[in-house]
């Protein structure tokens, strides 16, 4: 599995889960990373045993995906974070037949990151809480 | 001005309920009851006097887990009680998404 | 929409429409004119309007992303919602036509049965406009109350997506089925008005 070391010092792996549009606002998240933090190292690096990890699930979950979801989460000993409404409640798809009504029905979610979509900050302010 | 939050002036709401039912995710939800307003003068009506009323706002939720920051609440209250803010809502498990009208205020 | 089938010359169709009956050969006679390249399918429920679906084909004429487009429409009837596969025609189309019985419940004749987006047990067509969101009449509506009231208001208001109670939802059980238009034409949210009997 590969992941981002989000602080260059192997204190917290990010691992993404992107499944709609946030995956987009993810890959800006990154990005920007990268751009305004020197120390982050460019581009992902296999994960190794005992990093701490954490998996970002971004974008809807669907019913039919979200055993995959709670499939790949089941691997690691990882804290998980919803990345925007879709992901936390459904959002703007609550009401439809096949989005699941957020994946803290079913996974221990560590942080719920509110947005449509979360800017980058958002996601970094959560991350530096979860390395804390 | 970013879209980062929205903003409650809890003073200017009249608990109206418009942006209640114009939100289309279902994400506000407000509480308020009805107190006689002592200080005005009672109004004549052709069924006798009859003291006038307002609202008062209870709670005023805005759910941060389901909203998804399209606006309509802002561009439909008729009295401006509602604003864009910067400051991106911190995340939070699902109970700590829920804001009322304390976290809503303006900073 | 008028339901014939369109004299133009093919070469200078920009919209055909056609009857279900016609609908493989207005599609063969524009292949054969040169719309050789499958561009989409799509469907709309015309409840309120008509009792009918509206399937609409787009088709371009030699180059995928250049070439001159037309549209070719039809509408088949809900109470016998079928029509011929152009499956052989557009092996592409397979796809489209899988996903639109799935939607809409329409059986695309000689094409491929399965279901394509939905479980096969799922019981319902989501895009058929008298097809309830669940989820939103189990929820209770933020709006229900008014200014002042701490209970849902007497006035009763129903939320946009969720029928009138009287015609669906929590009516006589030995009531005969509602009628799909008055599912969704009660589905348009406000105050609950007492519709007219027909």
């Amino acid at each position: 599995m590969q992941a981002w070391d989000w602080f260059g010092d192997r204190s917290l792996m990010v691992v993404d889960i992107s499944l709609a549009c946030c995956a987009i606002e993810m890959e800006a998240a990154t990005a920007l990373h990268a751009v305004h933090d020197d120390s982050a190292p460019r581009g992902q690096v296999p994960l190794q045993p005992g990093d701490t990890v954490a998996i970002i699930v971004a974008g809807t979950v669907t019913d039919a995906v979200v055993a995959h979801v709670e499939q790949i989460i089941a691997r690691h000993d990882a804290k998980v974070v919803s990345f925007g409404v879709c992901a936390s409640s459904g959002g703007p798809y609550w009401d439809s037949y096949a989005v699941t009504k957020g994946i803290g029905q079913m996974l221990e979610v560590a942080r719920f990151v509110p947005g449509c979509p979360p800017t980058p900050a958002a996601l970094h302010s959560t991350l530096e809480e979860l390395r804390a | 001005m970013s879209h980062g939050r929205i903003d409650l002036i809890e003073s200017r709401c009249t608990s109206c309920m418009i942006c209640a039912r114009e939100c289309p995710v279902w994400c506000i939800h407000i509480e308020s009851h009805t107190e006689v307003n002592a200080d005005a003068p009672t109004q004549q009506t052709g069924r006798g006097p009859r003291s006038r009323t307002r609202n008062v706002l209870d709670s005023f939720i805005i759910d941060w887990s389901i909203c998804m920051y399209c606006g309509i609440c802002v561009e439909e209250c008729p009295f401006d009680a509602l604003e864009w803010a910067d400051a991106a809502v911190p995340s939070a498990d699902l109970a700590g998404l829920r804001h009322d009208i304390d976290q809503l205020a303006p900073t | 929409m008028t339901p014939e089938t369109s004299e133009a010359p093919p070469t200078k169709w920009r919209h055909a429409v056609t009857t279900a009956n016609k609908w493989r050969h207005a599609v063969t006679t524009a292949t054969e004119a040169g719309f050789t390249h499958f561009d989409w399918l799509d469907c709309s429920d015309q409840i309120g309007r008509t009792e009918e679906f509206c399937l609409t084909l787009c088709l371009r004429h030699g180059d995928p992303y250049r070439g001159e487009e037309t549209l070719i429409e039809t509408s088949i009837p809900r109470d016998e919602a079928s029509v011929d596969s152009l499956s052989d025609v557009f092996p592409g189309i397979t796809w489209s036509e899988r996903e639109i019985a799935d939607l809409f419940g329409i059986s695309f004749t000689g094409g491929d049965p399965r279901p394509l987006l939905l479980p096969p047990d799922f019981g319902a067509h989501p895009l058929r406009k008298e097809s309830v969101a669940a989820a939103r009449v189990a929820a209770s509506w933020p709006g229900a109350k008014e200014p002042g009231d701490a209970a849902p208001s007497r006035r009763r208001m129903v939320p946009p997506g969720v029928p009138d109670p009287e015609v669906w939802g929590a009516r006589d059980a030995d009531a005969p089925e509602p009628d799909p238009a008055d599912v969704a034409g009660s589905a348009e949210g406000g105050r609950v008005r007492r519709r007219r009997t027909r």
